[in-house]
């Protein structure tokens, strides 16, 4: 049994990380929840047997605790990673985003070159059975893509957060003035590093990892939370948009076309356990399918962890491909924030 | 009354299909003298071809698919006459004719997959007429990247008003049929339209999503081509217009 500590005790773990980690009780045992806010800290914790605490250290002194779950706001994000990969853990399972700048990657690089640790990302697309399944029939569609599409609409986080488990309460968000440019910039950069971050991994695995060779081409903000952003990589042209609004119908779409196969991936709203996604490859002998397996990426982050820690190193991504991926995101989110910006408004 | 039509030799298994589905309107007859309708082949210089029938005295034209070509020889055309019907693979669905108005759309986006001998230009210029069609007029194009295999764009349009964002996405692969989708955007709706390939009477499908649950507009299986030829015999004065066609060539043509 290994142990878990939990740094940031916020909405992911109660209504992703505990409900994942309860079903996978024989493979890991949370033994201390940390959170800088000690009644979240505490009433977390209770709910799972826990010790609470409010401070790092002592995650990072237990020797019980091998495996380290970052979840934290994304701002602390890679200066906990080092922490917990320099105290010697032997993985950190961190919350998408790896980081937020470039230097924050290389001290990650740092770090792991240093220890040797194993580095999970949070994204859980990119373990979502549908699309582990079908990555080895990518083929041609891996850097032959002309066209590579990445859609997310979806309503508001609280109309699922809420049905996957009891939330604590929490401080109301105010809405900034997004008429204010600066605030228009923010949020595209948060909108990046927060949802477009959950399928830049696979867009990047598709268009064959240009890392920052990505040319940024466009990058509009859409009201009343949502961003169109345009890239280009050589000969293919990546449309990557998010949207959230009120309206209640999910649609996360992932497509690649290449001159002769398509790749649809239809992925399941985040936080329910509401299965994996469908992806199908289409092409001129027909159409390839799978998907609709009952449990989704954040149970298969786990579950490959474990395998991980017990030898089978290539159950998760490289930590190079860890790397490329995270300054990939960065890439993204620091040129279509400054795109934004010299855009002068009509 | 039944009309004879006369046809270029490229469209005539198109045309005699066209117009076995059409058997009380119309029959493909030679020579073009006795045709009360001549068909032109949009995939060349139609308008040129059009001036010259006009010349000649046809004056009943349709153009099959037509393609890009200078806007400036459009306009002079749309001078000359307004009997020139222009017959759309995917603008002339017929689900975007009972599309809903009234709903305050901020964004819309259309993704394209074109046949892989469709011209990139061809295509954009397809997928700019669907919009239109569909109520989003007067697109301006602020960011364009084209390849020889697909294009994608972002600019701004109108619908009912009200200034819309609009991005794009065209493709060229032999994957699938060609297709349309649109998606449009309100705060508390989301439309969503497919236009499927020409050559099929698959309808076009249009679905609208809101509060109250998800609604799906009335299907009809008629092909966009059908509709059009139908149209130009029943009420010929529907016919899109060749000065709106003029006008998204400029679009066109400010992009490429
Ligand atoms: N994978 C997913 O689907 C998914 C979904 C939601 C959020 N997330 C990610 O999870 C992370 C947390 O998001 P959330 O929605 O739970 O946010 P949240 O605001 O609900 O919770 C964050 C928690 O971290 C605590 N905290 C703040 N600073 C801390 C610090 N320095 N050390 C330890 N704890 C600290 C806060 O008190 C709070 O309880 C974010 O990085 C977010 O991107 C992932």
């Amino acid at each position: 049994m290994t142990g878990v500590g939990l740094i940031g005790a916020g909405a992911v773990v109660q209504t992703i990380h505990l409900p994942t980690l309860a079903r996978l009780s024989e493979e890991f045992t949370i033994r201390t929840v940390m959170d800088t806010d000690p009644a979240t800290a505490q009433a977390v914790a209770a709910r799972v047997g826990a010790q609470a605490s409010t401070d790092l250290e002592d995650v990072l002194n237990d020797e019980s605790i091998e495996v380290v779950a970052i979840c934290s706001p994304p701002e602390f994000h890679a200066e906990q990673t080092v922490a917990a990969l320099r105290a010697g853990k032997r993985a950190v399972l961190c919350e998408k985003p790896l980081a937020t700048s470039h230097d924050e990657l290389r001290d990650i690089a740092e770090a792991l070159a240093e220890t040797g640790g194993l580095l999970v990302v949070g994204a859980m697309h990119v373990f979502d059975p549908a699309w582990t399944e079908i990555r080895p029939r990518l083929g041609e569609l891996v850097r032959s893509a002309r066209t590579v599409r990445s859609s997310i609409v979806l309503p508001f986080n609280d109309r699922y957060e809420s049905r996957a488990s009891h939330l604590l309460p929490r401080q109301p968000m105010s809405m900034p003035d997004a008429s204010d440019p600066a605030v228009r910039q923010a949020f595209l950069n948060a909108a990046v590093l927060g949802l477009a971050v959950h399928d830049l991994p696979l867009v990047h695995e598709l268009i064959g990892r240009p890392g920052t060779d990505a040319e940024i081409v466009s990058a509009e903000f859409l009201e009343p939370f949502g961003y169109v952003i345009g890239i280009r990589a050589g000969q293919t042209l990546v449309e990557v948009s998010g949207l959230m609004q009120p309206h209640w119908k999910p649609l996360w779409e992932l497509e690649a076309v290449s001159a002769e196969e398509v790749l649809h991936v239809e992925f399941t709203p985040s936080f329910v356990p509401a299965g994996s996604a469908t992806a199908t490859i289409t092409g001129a002998q027909g159409a390839f399918s799978v998907g609709n397996r009952p449990t989704n990426g954040y149970e298969a982050e786990w579950r490959r962890l474990a395998q991980a820690l017990q030898g089978q190193t290539d159950a998760v991504p490289s930590s190079a491909d860890v790397l490329a991926d995270a300054e990939f995101v960065v890439h993204v989110a620091d040129r279509a924030t400054a795109l934004l910006g010299e855009q002068v408004p009509a | 009354m039944r009309t004879s039509i006369s046809v270029p030799t490229q469209l005539r298994s198109v045309a005699t299909a066209l117009a076995a589905s059409l058997p009380d309107f119309y029959s493909v007859s030679e020579p073009e003298d006795a045709a009360g309708l001549v068909v032109l082949d949009g995939s060349g210089n139609w308008v040129a071809a059009a001036a010259e029938k006009l010349s000649a005295g046809r004056h009943n034209l349709l153009v099959h698919a037509p393609g890009p070509v200078d806007p400036g020889e459009v306009d002079t055309l749309a001078a000359r006459t307004s009997t020139i019907v222009l017959s759309e693979p995917f603008a002339g669905n017929p689900v975007l004719k009972n599309l809903p108005q009234d709903i305050p759309f901020g964004a819309v986006s259309s993704t394209a997959l074109a046949a892989p001998e469709t011209p990139v230009e061809r295509a954009l210029l397809e997928q700019i007429r669907s919009l239109r069609a569909a109520g989003f007029t007067d697109l301006a194009v602020e960011n364009a990247q084209i390849t020889a295999t697909g294009a994608l764009l972002t600019g701004e349009a109108r619908h009912e008003q009200r200034l819309v964002r609009v991005r794009a996405l065209v493709t060229r692969t032999s994957a699938v049929t060609p297709h349309h989708v649109l998606r449009a955007y309100s705060p508390e709706h989301v439309l969503t339209v497919t236009l499927p390939d020409p050559a099929t009477a698959a309808p076009g499908t249009a679905t609208l999503v809101g509060p109250d649950g998800e609604r799906i507009l009335p299907t009809d299986y008629e092909s966009a081509h059908r509709r059009t030829w139908r149209l130009a015999h029943e009420s010929p004065r529907e016919a899109a217009s060749l000065r709106d066609f003029a006008d998204d060539l400029r679009v066109l043509g400010s992009i490429s």
